[in-house]
């Protein structure tokens, strides 16, 4: 509470404000949430549910700190330290290690017998027992789990505040960075029991469990953090092999890589069409309806980004790999080589396997691990059976910033349906995330459906707004040029028709613009020998303007020497030189 | 109090009483058990050993002492373990004579 007010004091006298020293959780999605990590030497609480992790989230702090030479104690009120020691190893922590090298202590506060109670009491034996650990390891960090446990054993909600203010002064005097979590269980009245620990620590971080449309999601919020600033959404995050996973998103505090260069499509004409190619880093979208061949053009480039030497992840909820590289081979698209190779990484699974933060995990495990240059997702339709919408929402943002973050290209399939538009997924707006969008779909004309190739959208690009005739062949993709009359796209034999049609336009055309060109090369010329004839006329007149002043010159001389010779001999000296005059 | 009746005459007490210091409840729970071994349990025998956990913080960790004043009856067994200033002592006693199997 003092640390508060000095704090704002020195905000306001204008004294250059030191910044807060911080201790690493150890865990790097919720140290980037913290900017660092906890105030060090202050109390952080963790308070939420039950099974919502706060135990192994305080667990964790203090095992990263043991693990960086910060020893600490960790003291569970509501598990026994057996099994305690039992659940770390689930995540393979080995908790017996540091125990025996005096870097951590678990201590077990479980009693077997009776507890009977006679009169007041306090918590001084936990603390000289704390105290006296701490001298011993050296601990820094402190983590008490539980401590609603510890509290209810008073039996009154006064004493709770009163030995919980105790303990908040001694943990300040102790200066060990301290954690303590507190299960949260609203009142009749609707609020917590515990709300005024929100006020003794320095920080309060809320997690919680839900279960929305079947699936439970773990989230994490920061509600304070006194003297620094943090992350301020909601994180989900999982468990899983090594702690707690959580994955920070924010557009807006990322810092992305630019937009790289072109990359191939894997198609010249189509890199000709998207001006150039895809870029590196962006997103691209495919969209279309089944069967428009958004796996061929996503094949298509994994094969040719393969083909020069550039790593491909190529995460399929649709089909196995086996089954897309024989599909794919009926249309000369031959990804064995790739795959071979190693430059083409397949990860398939199905959708509804798991929640979408072990497939958001899975995923960003599998690119760490392989470090690709680019990243298929087909399809990226298929997330939405990942649970509700909002979640293959939340889903694609991360995806999508976290490969951004690491300049990895990601190509996404996107199923549509007749009646969506090619940016949504299952209604949700997804085109703030993607930079190009090639939408495929299919056409009718002249009693045939053929498939036509759009570029939407391309973000900083030049693009073409044309529609291509889009042909699989057993050779590749082939695309076409089109014809754009009167909002009609032409494919197939019409196309063929057209072409013939325009052929003969086409030659009319040129012999009309060759003609203007004539013309006005005759026009210049003309223009130019009009010029030449006026400039003539010009110095003819000033030719013929020199002559007559030369005339009247010499007319004046004769005059004066006239006068002269009337007047006797004057005053030659006012009579100006011939020379000057005709001058 | 309304009922003094004697435990057995036989049973032999072992006790430890952890405190912090002189605080206040400690000193109380001290008193307390004093009276209770010279008033109520005369012709037993009463072995009271007090650890002050600010002194010696490890023998309150060998018994899970976190709650000042704790006391514990080893024996006769099975453990009782007692918290607080020990200010009824009617509870005590008959926690005591539970175990003393009268």
């Amino acid at each position: 509470m003092t640390g508060k007010s000095l704090r704002q004091k020195d905000a306001r006298t204008g004294v250059t404000p030191k910044p807060l020293s911080k201790a690493a959780v150890g865990n790097p999605g919720l140290d980037q949430i913290l900017l660092g990590g906890l105030p060090r030497g202050r109390t952080t609480l963790f308070s939420g549910g039950p099974g919502c992790g706060k135990s192994l989230l305080a667990l964790e702090f203090v095992l990263r700190g043991a693990e960086a030479g910060e020893p600490g104690i960790f003291v569970p009120f509501e598990e026994r330290a057996e099994a305690v020691r039992a659940n770390a190893l689930t995540l393979g922590w080995d908790l017996e290690a540091l125990e025996r090298e005096r870097r951590l202590f678990i201590l077990d506060t479980h009693i077997d017998h009776e507890t009977l109670v006679s009169g007041s009491f306090d918590f001084k034996g936990l603390l000289a027992i704390i105290e006296g650990v701490a001298r011993d390891i050296g601990s820094k960090r402190l983590a008490l789990d539980a401590i609603d446990v510890l509290l209810r054993f008073l039996g009154d909600p006064g004493r709770e505040r009163e030995q919980l203010f105790a303990l908040s002064d001694w943990l300040l005097d102790r200066a060990m960075t301290s954690v303590l979590t507190v299960k949260r269980s609203a009142d009749q009245d609707g609020t917590s029991r515990y709300e005024f620990l929100d006020y003794l620590a320095d920080c309060v971080i809320h997690l919680d469990q839900r279960v929305t449309d079947q699936v439970t999601t773990r989230r994490l919020r920061v509600l304070k953090y006194r003297g620094s600033d943090y992350g301020r959404n909601e994180y989900p995050f999982v468990t899983a092999a090594g702690g707690l996973r959580i994955i920070p998103v924010s557009s807006a505090e990322l810092r992305h890589k630019e937009l790289g260069g072109p990359v191939s499509s894997g198609q010249a004409d189509l890199d000709e069409v998207l001006g150039g190619g895809y870029l590196r880093a962006s997103c691209a979208m495919i969209a279309g309806a089944s069967g428009t061949g958004k796996t061929t053009l996503t094949s298509t480039f994994a094969r040719a980004a393969a083909a020069r030497g550039e790593k491909v992840l190529l995460i399929s909820f649709e089909e196995s790999i086996e089954a897309i590289c024989g599909t794919m081979l009926s249309s000369g698209i031959d990804l064995r080589p790739g795959l071979e190779a190693g430059m083409i990484r397949p990860l398939t699974t199905m959708p509804e396997a798991m929640g979408v933060e072990q497939h958001l995990l899975r995923i960003l495990d599998a690119i760490d691990e392989f470090g690709p240059e680019h990243m298929i997702v087909d399809a990226v339709s298929a997330t939405n059976r990942m649970g509700s919408g909002q979640s293959a929402f939340e889903f694609l943002v991360r995806l999508v910033n976290s490969c951004r973050e690491r300049g990895i290209t990601m190509i996404f399939a996107n199923q549509t349906f007749e009646e969506s538009r090619p940016l949504e997924i299952a209604g949700q707006q997804i085109s703030s995330l993607v930079d190009t969008i090639v939408h495929l779909r299919y056409v009718e004309s002249g009693g045939e459906t053929n498939r036509v190739l759009a570029i939407i959208k391309s973000r900083g690009r030049q693009h073409s707004n044309q529609i291509r005739e889009f042909r699989i062949t057993d050779r590749g993709v082939e695309l076409a040029r089109i014809y754009t009359g009167e909002g009609e796209v032409l494919t197939g034999a019409a196309r063929q028709e057209k072409e013939v049609r325009d052929a003969i336009q086409l030659r009319r055309i040129e012999a009309l613009i060759e003609a203007k060109r004539r013309e006005i090369e005759h026009r210049a010329a003309e223009s130019k020998a009009e010029a030449a004839r006026r400039m003539a006329a010009v110095t003819q007149a000033e030719i013929e303007l020199r002559e007559m002043e030369m005339e009247w010159n010499k007319a004046r001389e004769s005059q004066d020497a006239r006068v002269r010779l009337r007047a006797g001999e004057a005053d030659s000296s006012l009579v100006p030189p011939p020379d000057q005059v005709e001058n | 109090m309304s009922n003094p009746a004697q435990p057995d005459p036989s049973p032999k007490y072992r006790m430890v009483l952890f405190v912090a210091d002189h605080e206040p409840n400690s000193r109380e729970a001290r008193r307390n058990i004093q009276g209770l071994c010279r008033e109520h349990l005369k012709s037993a025998v009463c072995d009271v050993e007090v650890v002050d956990v600010l002194n010696d913080y490890r023998k309150a960790l060998e018994h899970r002492v976190l709650i000042t004043p704790t006391l514990l009856v080893l024996s006769p067994s099975p453990t009782v373990r007692i918290v607080g200033n020990l200010a009824d002592s009617e509870l005590v006693l008959s926690a005591m004579r539970a175990r003393s199997g009268s």
